[in-house]
């Protein structure tokens, strides 16, 4: 594929010589961004690390542009049908390039690798621009294929031609948005708040990746009730898929009406003048910025308070001093600090919320209020041990960092029982993650359910712990930081893991058992608090033969 | 603070006249030198003392600055680009597109140089072998030790045959034989009339190699000469002790001995 794209741009090498730019570095530069590209794990896949990543990924957004393709033939309204296309090629790009691409445009290291080189900063702009362009050039292929061959196969020349010049205006928005977000937010905070907000739209993308796989079928199934017809009104005006999709519509059915001639002005104007504005003034600033970034070395990075945080503050109360409090430590600082672990963490969180929604309403028939449907039914159960998933999840994530040699300080100190350690760190999850989301189903609970529940979320709480202590006892153990991304998937972990899923389903259905015998959840209830505690006492006996890597 | 000079008389590969440079805080105070061309410069000081940042301007990374500089008779703030034709920098914890291979990212820089590719990829490979890396030229560099990659680094500063080489920190993370190999590299430049700027810590090779020795403190030029000159008028034993009288760090020792009873604690 870099061959291909390479001799399509060694045929527009005049381009490049006509405005004064070193073809030659221009190629060498787009080469290897490209061979980097290709090598580069995609986020949004949630790919830790593998070959060819960015080409497969263009194959599952190949496979999802053709499934969205489907809509041109299941939707009559060409507005309807446009607006959906377009939005979701807007809302991909953008997400896209945050997640995936912004390492690429946020890249500190040409600043040591290609600015002492001899190399005008004409032709480095030139060889970032070219880059940008096919890189989202193939992406928006990737992502609109299927519909562009439907659009030729239904719809007129003039609509074709619409639909086509509409696309490129829409991508190019696309980027322009993304790179105003980006200078906004660089202008405002510093390089580091930066970082951290692509985080925290990587997080989002991630859900609404997952969340899509789960959603988009009942969306889809709710369309046979839509008009045919669309209705503009004042607010359609400040959505851009619809003025792409009325621009098309007018081009398609041949309405020029005052309407469609103000969607096709603005469809073209507003990409227009805002790709202008970019390459004007918003591209200088943010080549300018990036080089700062790198070169002023006398930036002191901003020191994290000393106070003491809640976190802190429970652990004193919870945890031993010694090993279990550094473990207890150390986990919860990595789960609020460490950007690669809350970009596996908290996009498991928001996943399990959108597939509680989902349940919890899917029992509704419709045929009262959603409330009243709720009420009914025992879904609180579902929620209880929703949050088991989410500590599941951190239990096995909060093991891996980049940063595992780091780990040589448990080994060389002098530790006895490292069980202590592992304990600490558990004792972390349960207080930073678990009891957190536990108190907001509780409270949730409560007020939907009553104090009828009370029973179920006691014992709930202490059922949750003694499943995630088992998990963790009959796991590979690791201390928290201390494994490479690669063990993940190290050998024995299908039998280990149906042993755990049926440790979690015997303990999940105890409590619906339980619940058909009155009053015997305020029995059980304790007895797993003294499980629990015997639980975590055993860990003592845990020893470094017992723990990977050791 | 003591300032010291000695005269040296030969024709100039890099001027500086008032340099100074400012960030949120003074960095570089009005500082003035010239280099020789085939000299070896050993340039010290301690962190923040403005090495870097004077590296940068020579170099043309930095050319927003108050008063002159030249490489070669090329003015770096104006000519910057056919500065950087001629010389070659290894900059201190430089990065690495650590997703390539050696070979890749060497012939990606020689590249950048427009060096003819045939014997670009040969002289890359010699090169890689000459720094024992032969066994890992198609391995991706994500998986390569610190000093593994400061080789990689150092071939690709020095790939076009620069006449002036400006090294930071250039021994950093190299074992015994390859640092051994680069002193004797530089020595051998010296030889072939290259002109070498280098900033180092490590006193004792700095001492060993430069012909001059400049040392910087807190924006300020305050020694500079060759190594026996400048011990001469400070009646140090070392550099290590001459930099220390120099810089003003003279509580090394009971610093020394507070860590000690804290630690006793």
């Amino acid at each position: 594929m870099d061959k291909i794209l390479l001799l399509f741009l060694d045929a527009l090498s005049f381009v490049y010589k006509i405005f004064g730019i070193d073809y030659h570095q221009v190629r060498s530069i787009v080469a290897v961004k490209l061979m980097m590209d290709g090598r580069r794990p995609m986020l949004s896949m949630g790919q830790a690390s593998s070959n060819r990543s960015y080409y497969y990924a263009l194959v599952i957004y190949l496979v999802f542009g053709l499934l969205v393709s489907i809509l041109i033939y299941t939707i009559p309204s060409v507005v309807i049908t446009m607006t959906f296309i377009f939005a979701y090629i807007m809302v991909m790009t953008i997400m896209i390039l945050i997640t995936d691409f912004s390492s690429v445009l946020l890249d500190t290291s040409d600043n040591s690798i290609i600015l002492p080189r001899p190399i005008s900063s004409k032709t480095l702009l030139a060889a970032r621009i070219t880059h940008i362009i096919l890189y989202i050039g193939l992406l928006a292929l990737a992502l609109s294929l299927g519909s562009i061959i439907a659009v030729f196969i239904k719809y007129s020349f003039a609509g074709i031609l619409a639909f086509l010049i509409s696309l490129i205006l829409c991508v190019l928005l696309s980027l322009t948005i993304t790179n105003a977000l980006y200078l906004l937010i660089m202008r405002f905070t510093s390089e580091e708040k930066l970082k951290n907000t692509i985080n925290y739209l990587q997080i989002f993308m991630t859900v609404l990746f997952m969340g899509s796989y789960q959603l988009m079928p009942r969306l889809l199934g709710t369309i046979d009730s839509l008009e045919t017809t669309f209705t503009f009104h004042w607010w359609t005006y400040l959505i851009p898929p619809v003025w792409f999709s009325a621009t098309i519509e007018a081009f398609e059915t041949l309405q020029f009406d005052l309407t469609h001639l103000v969607f096709v002005v603005i469809a073209v104007g507003v990409p227009v003048l805002s790709i202008y504005y970019v390459s004007k003034f918003l591209a200088p600033l943010f080549t300018e910025k990036i080089q700062d970034m790198g070169t002023d070395s006398h930036v002191t990075p901003k020191s994290i308070k000393s106070e003491k945080s809640w976190a802190d503050k429970i652990g004193e109360l919870i945890t031993q001093p010694g090993p279990e409090r550094s473990g207890y430590s150390l986990t919860s600082k990595a789960i609020v600090r460490d950007r690669k672990l809350k970009l596996k963490l908290y996009p498991a969180i928001g996943y399990f919320i959108v597939l509680a929604i989902i349940f919890l309403f899917r029992f509704n028939d419709n045929s009262g209020s959603v409330l009243e449907g709720l009420k009914g039914g025992n879904s609180y159960l579902l929620l209880i041990y929703f949050s088991t998933f989410i500590l599941y999840a951190a239990l096995f994530e909060v093991s891996f960092s980049d940063n595992f040699k780091s780990s040589w300080v448990f080994f060389s100190s002098p530790v006895n029982q490292p069980g202590y350690i592992l304990k600490g760190s558990i004792k972390a999850l349960l207080a930073n993650l678990f009891i957190p989301i536990y108190l907001t189903v509780s409270v949730f609970s409560l007020v939907i359910w009553g104090t009828a529940v009370i029973d179920d979320l006691l014992f709930g709480l202490a059922n949750n712990i003694v499943i995630i202590l088992s998990i963790s006892i009959l796991n590979k153990k690791h201390l928290p930081q201390s494994a490479p991304d690669g063990a993940r998937n190290s050998g024995g972990n299908f039998a280990r893991g149906i042993i755990m899923m049926l440790t979690m389903a015997l303990l999940g259905f105890l409590h619906y058992g339980a619940m058909q015998l009155s009053g015997s959840l305020w029995v059980l209830a304790p007895i797993f608090v003294i499980i629990a505690y015997f639980m975590f006492k055993s860990f003592s006996t845990i020893t470094w033969k017992d723990l990977q890597g050791a | 603070m003591r300032i010291i000079n000695a005269q040296i008389k030969c024709m100039q590969a890099i001027v500086v006249e008032a340099l100074s440079k400012s960030y949120a805080n003074p960095v570089l105070k009005n500082i003035s030198f010239t280099v020789e061309a085939g000299e070896i410069i050993g340039y010290i000081g301690p962190n923040g003392a403005g090495k870097s940042t004077t590296i940068k301007i020579l170099t043309g990374l930095i050319n927003e600055f108050e008063g002159k500089a030249s490489v070669l008779g090329l003015d770096v703030r104006t000519e910057a680009l056919e500065v950087k034709r001629r010389i070659g920098y290894i900059p201190e914890n430089a990065a690495l597109y650590d997703t390539l291979t050696p070979l890749e990212y060497l012939e990606f820089v020689g590249n950048l140089y427009s060096l003819d590719k045939t014997s670009l990829n040969k002289k890359s490979k010699e090169l890689l072998n000459v720094f024992g890396l032969s066994n890992h030229k198609e391995d991706r560099m994500t998986t390569f030790s610190k000093g593994m990659r400061q080789k990689v680094l150092l071939i690709a500063g020095m790939l076009h045959n620069p006449s002036i080489l400006f090294l930071d920190e250039p021994l950093s993370g190299l074992d015994a034989n390859a640092v051994i190999l680069v002193k004797e590299i530089l020595s051998q430049l010296k030889q072939a009339g290259k002109t070498i700027f280098y900033s180092s810590h490590i006193m004792d090779v700095v001492e060993k190699i430069s012909d001059r020795i400049m040392i910087i403190n807190k924006g300020e030029l305050i020694a500079n000469g060759p190594f026996t000159e400048l011990n001469s008028q400070a009646h140090s034993g070392s550099l290590e002790q001459l930099f220390t009288e120099l810089t003003g760090n003279k509580e090394h020792e009971s610093a020394a001995g507070q860590f000690i009873d804290i630690i006793k604690q």
